[in-house]
C-alpha cells in the first residue's frame, strides 16, 4: 500500500516537476579557465622576480651573504671531513704548518704534479713567503731542484673556532721566480 | 517537426492527423514510460492507445501546455491502472523494481499507518523535491515518476549507473529523513 499510495501521490505532481524532468541533460564540458591560470602564473612569476633581484641585490652588496653563499655551494671541506676534524682523526688543520705539511704529504703520495715531488730530507724545506691573519703563501723545496712547489693557503671560518686553514691553490714555478720572490721578503 | 500548438490547432479541427502527428512526434516517449510500468508490448500499445482516446475526448476544451506533460500524465495513470488491475506480482517491470525500492525506504514498521490522501503526499513531496539540486530532482524522477532503470537515467543525465545508484540512496535516505521530521508516515 505504501508503494501505491507514493505512485499516485506521484502522478499528482506538478507539471513544471515532469517539465525539468523531460530535458536531456548534458555534462557541462569540462574547460580549462585559463584567465585564472594567467593570475596565478603572473603571481608565481611575479615572487620568483623578486626573490631573484632581492638575491642578486644581497649578492652584489653584502661579502657575508656571498661568504655564505660560497661555502655553503662550495664548502672547504666535507660534512665527512669536518666530522674527522672534530672527532680528531684528522689532524692539523686549526694549524697553517700541520695543513701544509699534510698537503705536501698528499702531493708526494699521489704525485699530483708528474716528476715534480716536494723535498722530504730531514722534514720538508719551505719558506713562508707572507701570512696574515686569513691567507698565507709557501715556496716548498723539491726535487729536482729547478722547480719550486708555491702554496696559496686560506682559513676559513668554523664553527666557533679561530677557523681552519685549507690549502686553496698550488703552482709548480721555476726557481728563479721563487728566489726572486724570496729575496723581495721583506 | 511539427510543432504542439499546431498539433492542438489539429484537436480543435477534430482532425485525426492530430493524433497521427502526436504519435510521430512523442509516441517513442509514450510507449517508453508505459513499458517501464507494464513490460509488455502488447497492454503498452494498448494504454497509448487508451492515452489518444483520451486526449482526443479531452481536447478540446482543454487546450494543454506543454502537451508532452499532459499526455504523459495520461499515460502513466493509463498504464498504472492497468498494472494494479492486472496483478502487480507478475510484473517484474522497472516500476515494480522502483517501488520496491521507495517501499524499503519508506516503511516503517514500528508506526502505525496513517490515513493520508495521495493529493496531500504529493505538496509534501514537492516540498521536498524543492530542497533538492535540479541535477538529484531529475534524478529522483526519473526513476520514480518515469520508472527509467539506472543506465537510461545515467545516459540521460550524462553520469555513470554508479553515480545514478549512489545519489538515488542518498536522496531516499534524505526523503525518510524529511518524512520523519515531518511525522508522515505511509
Amino acid at each position: 500500500m505504501n508503494a501505491k499510495l507514493f505512485s499516485e501521490a506521484m502522478s499528482q505532481l506538478d507539471s513544471p516537476y515532469i517539465v525539468e524532468a523531460l530535458v536531456e541533460h548534458k555534462p557541462k564540458p569540462f574547460r580549462v579557465r585559463w584567465w585564472k591560470f594567467h593570475k596565478i602564473a603572473a603571481c608565481i612569476a611575479a615572487v620568483v622576480l623578486m626573490a631573484l633581484f632581492s638575491f642578486g641585490t644581497a649578492f652584489a652588496v653584502s661579502a657575508e651573504f656571498r661568504q655564505a653563499l660560497t661555502s655553503f655551494l662550495f664548502p672547504a671541506y666535507t660534512e665527512h671531513e669536518l666530522s674527522e676534524i672534530d672527532e680528531g682523526h684528522r689532524t692539523g688543520s686549526f694549524d697553517l704548518e700541520d695543513t701544509l705539511f699534510t698537503f705536501l704529504e698528499k702531493f708526494n703520495r699521489e704525485q699530483l704534479v708528474d716528476g715534480v715531488t716536494v723535498k722530504k730530507d730531514h722534514g720538508f724545506d719551505y719558506v713562508v713567503l707572507h701570512q696574515e691573519n686569513d691567507s698565507a703563501s709557501v715556496i716548498v723545496e723539491c726535487n729536482p731542484p729547478t722547480d719550486k712547489l708555491l702554496v696559496l693557503m686560506e682559513k676559513q671560518d668554523y664553527k666557533e673556532t679561530t677557523g681552519l686553514w685549507q690549502v686553496v691553490a698550488y703552482q709548480i714555478i721555476d726557481y728563479k721566480t721563487a728566489n726572486d720572490w724570496i729575496g723581495k721578503q721583506p | 517537426m511539427i510543432e504542439d500548438e499546431k498539433i492542438i490547432a489539429l484537436f480543435f479541427e477534430r482532425s485525426e492527423q492530430a493524433i497521427q502527428e502526436l504519435d510521430i512526434k512523442y509516441g517513442s516517449v509514450f510507449r517508453k514510460l508505459s513499458y517501464n510500468i507494464l513490460n509488455n508490448r502488447q497492454d503498452t500499445e494498448e494504454c497509448v492507445n487508451d492515452a489518444y482516446l483520451g486526449a482526443w475526448n479531452a481536447i478540446p476544451p482543454a487546450k494543454p501546455h506543454p502537451l508532452l506533460t499532459y499526455l504523459c500524465k495520461i499515460v502513466r495513470n493509463i498504464s498504472l491502472k492497468m498494472y494494479y488491475k492486472r496483478g502487480a506480482a507478475k510484473r517484474n517491470s522497472l516500476y515494480t523494481t522502483a517501488m520496491q525500492e521507495i517501499e524499503e525506504c519508506l516503511s516503517d514498521p514500528s508506526t502505525v499507518e496513517t490515513k493520508m490522501e495521495a493529493k496531500e503526499l504529493a505538496r509534501i513531496l514537492e516540498h521536498f523535491l524543492d530542497t533538492l539540486t535540479a541535477e538529484n530532482r531529475i534524478i529522483f524522477l526519473r526513476r520514480y515518476w518515469f520508472s527509467d532503470s539506472y543506465k537510461e537515467i545515467a545516459r540521460h543525465m550524462g553520469l555513470t549507473e554508479k553515480n545514478v545508484s549512489v545519489r538515488l540512496t542518498r536522496i531516499r535516505q534524505k526523503l525518510k529523513q524529511y518524512l520523519t521530521e515531518r511525522e508522515v508516515f505511509i
